[in-house]
């Protein structure tokens, strides 16, 4: 095979695959039709090429399929819980809360009237069913509060939360969410005053450090200062750290710092 | 939703409008489970991956970066492939068990044909790599330059070495015909 014959031969898959201009295209099949020896490597790749075209696609198993669905549903489902309460709810949810749970008051009354005239069992049943209701009923106005316009209103909501016992996952992170982005400071103070008391849970810890890495405003500061080194959290050393080495931060926030580090350290 | 393209229902999918990687994977499933049944020669182990594939792609849904879909998808799929081999070389029993799975699919293959076998055989002759652009190229049909995008190379690179490897498979092909 002489260098002409290479030459071509390393076209032939481009020639198959019309992937030439017309000019090379032309000067190729004219070599071909006299060079047996291209013409029978450009045979065999075409016997190959056909080869493989004819190869069947193979179907997988049908349960790959459930298995999809189950997997998709468990991500929704995954996706639902963790959930953030939206920061723009329109005020409307509010009522709507408040009318179910005026519908649960009034029927907590007249369960209460009615087990009077029942036996006493069912009557304690009913009630701690309903009393369960009305907790959940109650964390659900509680967030449609801390959305509202007013921040009097945002305020008695943060207050509210911090009333229960175990608040829901969305009380806290509606509470997480008012420390972090509320416009007024103190909304912020009193959700992260709220929030020291549910400092049991990681996430709560874990977002206590995260606001004192981007807050800006020095009583913020100071009281999420105070809340870390009464929790004993030490991973927001480096934060503190941070705030002293820094020109900007004011010299009674560093104060508080210098204060508050030996404690943790 | 239907006439949405790749990329429009991923966008959707990143937004956590997870329903709509129901369409992705029945575009895509069947081709990633091809490719990786050509490089593993495993319907179980193909169809794990695949599987994983798609979880994958929800999990990471927010990296996806409005690039072509097709090259991403195929992009993990290697990914997971890849850590699959890597685990498979370290495990002497399980690539006794591949073995055993080979051979048990050649007979069965020399039934069906015997010219179609020299081919599969030719395949597995070639380096891994190789044998990967053969499939993704000749097999699965992917242009060069989406090929590069999913390897990290570029479109010439892939056409030189995609025009070498059928050259080598044709060789190894024809000594056995």
């Amino acid at each position: 095979m002489d260098m002409d014959c290479k030459q071509i031969e390393e076209k032939l898959i481009d020639y198959l695959d019309n992937n030439l201009d017309p000019t090379e295209y032309d000067a190729i099949t004219a070599h071909l039709s006299s060079c047996p020896n291209c013409q029978e490597s450009l045979k065999q790749l075409q016997q190959m090429f056909k080869e493989i075209e004819d190869e069947k696609e193979e179907v997988p198993n049908q349960n790959i399929k459930t298995n999809f669905e189950e997997m998709l549903l468990t991500e929704k489902a995954l996706l639902q819980d963790s959930k953030v309460v939206s920061l723009h709810q329109p005020p409307k949810t509010y009522w709507k809360t408040a009318i179910q749970i005026a519908a649960t008051i009034a029927l907590i009354v007249s369960a209460y009237f009615f087990g009077k005239q029942q036996n006493q069992e069912s009557f304690y049943e009913e009630m701690a069913v309903l009393q369960k209701e009305k907790k959940q009923l109650k964390q659900e106005v509680t967030i449609s509060l801390i959305e509202n316009e007013s921040a009097s209103k945002r305020l008695q909501a943060v207050n509210y939360a911090e009333e229960f016992e175990k608040p829901s996952n969305d009380i806290l992170e509606a509470l997480i969410s008012k420390m972090f982005y509320d416009d007024h400071i103190n909304v912020r103070l009193a959700a992260a005053e709220a929030l020291t008391k549910f400092s049991d849970s990681e996430m709560v810890r874990k977002s206590l450090i995260d606001a004192l890495e981007i807050e800006k405003d020095p009583g913020m500061q100071i009281e999420l200062i105070q809340i870390l080194v009464s929790i004993q959290e030490k991973r927001a050393i480096p934060s503190m750290e941070k705030l002293l080495q820094n020109e900007e931060t004011p010299s009674y926030v560093k104060d508080q710092v210098t204060i508050g580090l030996p404690n943790l350290i | 939703m239907k006439n949405l393209t790749d990329e429009e229902l991923m966008i959707l999918v990143s937004e956590d409008n997870l329903d709509m990687m129901r369409i992705l994977f029945e575009r895509y499933h069947i081709r990633i489970f091809n490719f990786l049944l050509k490089m593993t020669k495993d319907r179980d182990v193909s169809q794990d991956i695949t599987q994983e594939v798609f979880y994958k792609a929800i999990k990471y849904r927010k990296s996806y970066k409005k690039g072509k879909f097709s090259s991403w998808i195929y992009t993990i799929a290697r990914n997971i492939f890849s850590d699959h081999y890597q685990s498979k070389k370290n495990k002497d029993q399980r690539l006794d068990e591949v073995e055993y799975k080979l051979e048990e699919e050649e007979t069965s293959f020399i039934e069906k044909s015997e010219i179609n076998e020299q081919l599969k055989n030719a395949l597995e002759k070639l380096n891994q790599s190789d044998k990967e652009l053969v499939i993704m190229n000749r097999y699965q049909g992917i242009k060069y330059q989406e090929i590069a995008e999913i390897t990290g190379s570029t479109a010439g690179a892939v056409k030189t070495k995609v025009h070498r490897a059928i050259h080598k498979l044709k060789d190894l092909y024809l000594q056995n015909i």
